[in-house]
């Protein structure tokens, strides 16, 4: 009878060695990958929150410049912002277009989004990193992004 | 024989590092919710900064009437009137400034540009329309002003009226050629800036049984009844001259305010003493500068506040 038992208690340690790797396996390929998914919705929906409030202070600093006759007003619209995105940094651009809009991008995640917004003051192409930012009306008549105060 | 406790540790393992995995998860997702939170939180400073500019240019204005209307000291220079202006701001500012710390603003407003002016006027009612010299056609403004406003004219004695074509005549040009004229005749007041001709009738009836009556063309009524459409030098950029024709063929009291200095409206010879036309120091706008900051914004414009010339 022991002599029997060797023969399967070592099949039998085989089998439950190769079941629980495969059953790990498994389970740690199925949550990275979820972890991976939500990790990129999160950073989306983050990056899409970011790009509204931009939009939103880059159209409220050209109604201040609509508002007035003077040609030279100043304006000047601070926005403390995330410096991280989903645990990875990003990128801020205004683009200079016929159409303009707000371009973030985020390499860990690989992400990218766009938001538009309503103008009537010309913009300025430029890019910063994720953080502080400043929305300025430049003597050249234009509206830019320039990185703001960290303090 | 395979030791029984030992069958669980990669289970235990495997669930301690998914457990890790999903702490982390937890966590950047926290952080989404706490910046969607933020965001919805956060306020439009544009229309308190606007109206603060609209509310500087308004009490501007208001300061700029007040002074050029109630000069209890009668400032025969600048100098006083530009102090009485400069007091009347300071309190305009003060309260604006007071008002605006309380929600956390700052505002720093100051006097940039002050365009001094002149009245133009006749207080002898028993007098006609022509200059000191009694000269028929004359210009109390001659093609070297930027601007003027608060005309009125009171016709003492309608019996001095005569019909067109040597009715009583303004005339008002800008610096693109644009005019428009108000002629005063025997019971009509008409105005033609190119297009119709607008006449204006007391309700209706003759002015011709009226002895006497005001026409305020700056306020739009002739007689104290609005007439619509008359509009003191409508549709015209600055006005850069005014002209009199047949002036003696009205008599009365005329005042205006026009943007150029005491001493340089019109010709030598035109102005006197109260007896007949004469000028007057005034103050015809101002350029202020407006300072509007808080934590997130800078805001600083030129504002200019001449009053009437954004009035439509």
């Amino acid at each position: 009878m022991t002599e029997d038992r060797g023969q399967a208690i070592t099949f039998e340690y085989t089998m439950g060695i190769g079941i629980a790797v495969v059953l790990v396996t498994g389970l740690l390929i199925a949550g990275g990958g979820f972890i991976s998914d939500q990790r990129s919705s999160a950073g989306r929906a983050e990056l899409q929150v970011i790009g509204q409030q931009i939009a939103a202070d880059v159209e409220a600093a050209d109604r201040l410049i609509a508002s007035t006759k003077d040609a030279d007003p100043t304006v000047q619209i601070r926005r403390r912002l995330p410096r991280d995105v989903a645990g990875g940094h990003y990128q801020i651009e205004l683009v200079e277009a016929a159409d303009p809009y707000i371009s973030l991008a985020s390499t860990d995640p690989d992400l990218t989004v766009s938001v538009d917004f309503v103008n009537h003051t010309a913009v300025r192409e430029s890019s910063i990193a994720g953080g502080p930012v400043l929305i300025e009306y430049t003597s050249g008549g234009r509206l830019t992004i320039e990185p703001g105060d960290p303090s | 024989m395979a030791d029984l406790d030992d069958r669980a540790q990669i289970l235990l393992i495997t669930g301690f590092a998914l457990a890790v995995t999903f702490v982390g998860l937890a966590l950047i997702l926290n952080s989404v919710i706490y910046t969607e939170n933020l965001a919805t939180r956060s306020e439009s400073t544009t229309s308190q900064a606007i109206s603060h500019a609209r509310d500087v240019e308004a009490g501007t204005e208001a300061v700029i009437e007040y002074v050029n209307e109630f000069n209890t000291s009668e400032p025969t220079d600048y100098v006083d009137l530009i102090d009485d202006f400069d007091d009347g701001f300071a309190t305009v500012t003060g309260v604006s400034r007071r008002h605006q710390l309380s929600d956390g603003q700052v505002i720093d407003d100051e006097r940039a540009t002050l365009y001094r002016g002149s009245w133009i006027t006749q207080t002898n009612a028993s007098r006609d329309f022509t200059n000191v010299s009694g000269t028929s056609d004359w210009s109390p403004v001659n093609n070297n002003s930027d601007g003027a406003r608060n005309l009125r004219i009171f016709v003492n004695d309608s019996s001095t009226l005569v019909d067109a074509p040597n009715a009583f005549t303004i005339d008002v040009n800008d610096t693109a050629g644009n005019t428009w004229e108000l002629s005063i005749g025997p019971g009509n007041v008409t105005v033609d800036d190119g297009g119709p001709t607008l006449k204006c009738n007391d309700d209706g009836s003759d002015l011709s049984t009226l002895s006497s009556f005001w026409v305020n063309v700056s306020q739009g009524t002739v007689a104290g009844h609005e007439c619509p459409g008359l509009d003191f030098a409508a549709d015209l950029g600055p006005i850069q001259a005014v002209n009199f024709s047949n002036p003696g063929n009205i008599e009365g009291t005329y005042r205006f305010l026009v943007n150029k200095s005491e001493g340089e409206v019109g010709t030598t010879g035109d102005y006197g003493d109260t007896s007949g036309p004469f000028t007057k120091v005034a103050i015809f706008g101002a350029v202020v500068e407006v300072d509007f900051e808080r934590a997130e914004l800078v805001y600083r414009t030129d504002v200019r506040a001449i009053p009437e010339e954004n009035d439509d």
